[in-house]
């Protein structure tokens, strides 16, 4: 267990490195890093200041380290767009796409724990092909077209819903069901499968025959076992429901990371832009590290090796 | 003559009936590869023809419709038909290419990863692993604004994430055909290490990278919509799908079809690859039934 946690610790840095190289290049690759910082209104003395100012004169490594250092206390400089410090921007968008995300996730699973097992333990029946259907369409409808019907229907049509921003509850309505729409499929999904391969295995059978009730044999003893390999899959799924939460936030106003990142591309706002990749990504690889912990700590094939 | 018809006859009904041939997905898949490649020649108005005397004309069904604009217009009078029609081409070339650019260093580094196992393998799908937990968006969105908007942008970005998906499954194939007979007599025949990568290993694989193709085809579509409703996606004044929901969500309140149209073409064709690639996963093997 320590020396797994240890490999994905080293694991998570190492990623880390190469996403702030592949920046870091990417940048340089564009030709004027000080054309990228600084908007139209700039004079050239700026350039010139912003050019000793990063130090575009030394060597390409000690640039690196000094970019790498920066954005290691949170420097990403300020927002071209209004002046203002991308981490404090960030700072404030952060809880509330947090937010979304957790609510969305919570109505996800307690949509896909019902459809998955129920679709398992009556595979082949009209309630599986229905399961598997509502499942197949969330996988195929695009997310932020789903927020757009919704919006059309109960904001515009029914006018019982508001269509943007997060100032009730009730705002979180509209976003966190298409959010939870397009993460509930894969779940149920994945679950369904799962759960038909548990079901076969040689401990449901002892159960059975123990004469444990059905219900406890698939609510308890196979499901648990399900969602462990839900778990397994837990950093691709953060990372799917990250890129969910972005395009659900640009459909509802939501002010948080999507919703800041869709500004930073329409102002062309490097600052901001290159602040919420690398902070994004570094909250995605810790959540699943988190995850995988958590996977670790539960699975006792994993616990107890090594 | 007579009896060989009779034969078909009987394996596409057994294919159909038996098999539950998908008939919806492909006829609608024919349906968008055609449009992508004669799409100019099949729409009935150009992409980009302006008529502001038809500014936000409804579909037909709807008072003040009319055939002519089957699904209605847009704001500066273009039909969404035909712009929908021509969107697909774009659509097209980028799943093709990202998928072809996903699928080549997929593989390749699949094979390379299940044949020669150890810290090289380690290595690798540590990589995979690595990209496959990083939200492409925002790595697609960094392209974007650096780099300036394009095909290539797309692509390369899709691409970049794409082959880990490929390299995990192949792998796992891999790891299994090496132990295999075929391999261990290829060996011993003198055989080079890359010549029983290519001609013995390769070929086996094909029905998993057949099934893998088809079911990121609909996953490829929706990340490039959702690339360029972000407005980082495919730049120009040629229709993308993505940029018509993206250009049509201000008039959700007054002209719903704007946006709803192009949304539900991307609806459609992704559920129709999905289909299609559950249904080769049956078919063509039993045992990938666990393969999102």
């Amino acid at each position: 267990m320590k020396r797994f946690i240890v490999v994905r610790i080293v694991q998570m840095f190492v990623t880390l490195i190469l996403l702030s190289v592949l920046i870091f290049s990417l940048i340089r690759i564009s030709g004027d890093p000080a054309a990228l910082l600084l908007d139209e209104s700039a004079t050239e003395k700026d350039y010139q200041l912003l050019r000793v100012e990063l130090g575009l004169d030394e060597p390409i490594i000690a640039q690196y380290f000094k970019f790498i250092s920066r954005a290691a206390v949170g420097d990403f400089g300020l927002s071209t767009n209004d002046r203002v410090p991308v981490l404090i921007s960030i700072g404030g968008a952060l809880p509330n796409t947090a937010r979304l995300a957790l609510t969305s996730l919570v109505l996800a699973l307690s949509m896909a724990v019902p459809l998955g097992v129920i679709s398992a333990v009556k595979k082949g029946s009209v309630y599986d092909h229905f399961a598997r259907v509502i499942a197949g369409l969330g996988q195929s409808v695009p997310t932020f077209w789903v927020g757009l019907v919704l919006i059309q229907i109960f904001a515009v049509n029914f006018r019982i819903l508001p269509s943007s921003g997060m100032e009730t509850s009730a705002h979180y309505i509209l976003p966190s069901a298409t959010l939870a729409l397009f993460m509930m499929s894969g779940f149920a999904r994945l679950l369904r499968s799962s759960m038909l391969e548990v079901l076969d295995s040689e401990f449901i059978k002892l159960a059975r025959i123990k004469g444990v009730s059905e219900s406890s044999v698939v609510w308890k003893h196979a499901l648990r076992n399900s969602l462990m390999s839900v778990l397994s899959f837990g950093g691709m799924y953060i990372a799917i429901l990250m890129t969910g939460t972005i395009l659900v936030e640009t459909v509802f106003a939501w002010p948080g990371l999507g919703r800041l990142a869709y500004e930073g591309i329409i102002n062309q706002d490097f600052p901001l832009i290159q602040g919420v990749v690398l902070i994004g990504g570094v909250i995605v690889m810790l959540s699943s590290l988190l995850t995988d912990i958590l996977y670790a700590y539960l699975d006792p094939r994993i616990r107890f090796s090594g | 003559m007579l009896t060989s018809f009779l034969n078909a006859g009987k394996w596409l009904w057994h294919l159909y009936v038996k098999r539950r041939f998908p008939l919806f997905a492909v006829s609608t898949i024919v349906s968008f590869f055609a449009l992508a490649l004669f799409g100019e020649n099949l729409s009935p108005f150009p992409p980009n023809q302006v008529d502001l005397g038809a500014r936000f004309s409804p579909p037909f069904w709807q008072e003040g419709g009319s055939i002519a604009h089957f699904l209605g217009t847009d704001g500066l009078g273009r039909d969404i038909l035909s712009r929908i029609m021509i969107g697909a081409r774009n659509s097209c070339i980028v799943a093709i290419f990202s998928l072809f650019l996903g699928g080549f260093l997929g593989t390749v580094i699949g094979i390379v990863s299940g044949y020669f196992g150890g810290i090289v393998d380690g290595i690798l799908m540590r990589m995979g692993d690595a990209t496959i937990a990083f939200p492409i968006i925002l790595l697609a969105i960094l392209l974007s604004i650096i780099l300036g908007p394009s095909l290539l942008n797309v692509v390369a970005a899709l691409g970049l994430v794409l082959w880990a998906r490929y390299a995990r499954v192949i792998r796992g194939e891999v790891l299994s055909l090496k132990e295999r007979d075929f391999v261990a007599l290829a060996r011993v025949a003198g055989a080079s290490d890359l010549r029983i990568m290519v001609k013995h290993i390769l070929p086996n694989i094909y029905n998993t990278l057949l099934v893998l193709l088809t079911l990121q085809v609909g996953w490829v579509i929706i990340v490039e919509a959702a690339l360029s409703f972000m407005g980082a996606g495919l730049p120009g004044p040629d229709p993308v799908w993505g940029s018509m929901v993206a250009k049509g969500r201000q008039y959700v309140t007054s002209a719903w079809w704007v946006p709803f149209m192009p949304g539900m073409a991307i609806a459609i064709v992704c559920l129709s690859f999905n289909m299609l690639g559950d249904w080769l996963r049956e078919v063509l093997d039993p045992r990938m039934r666990q393969v999102e």
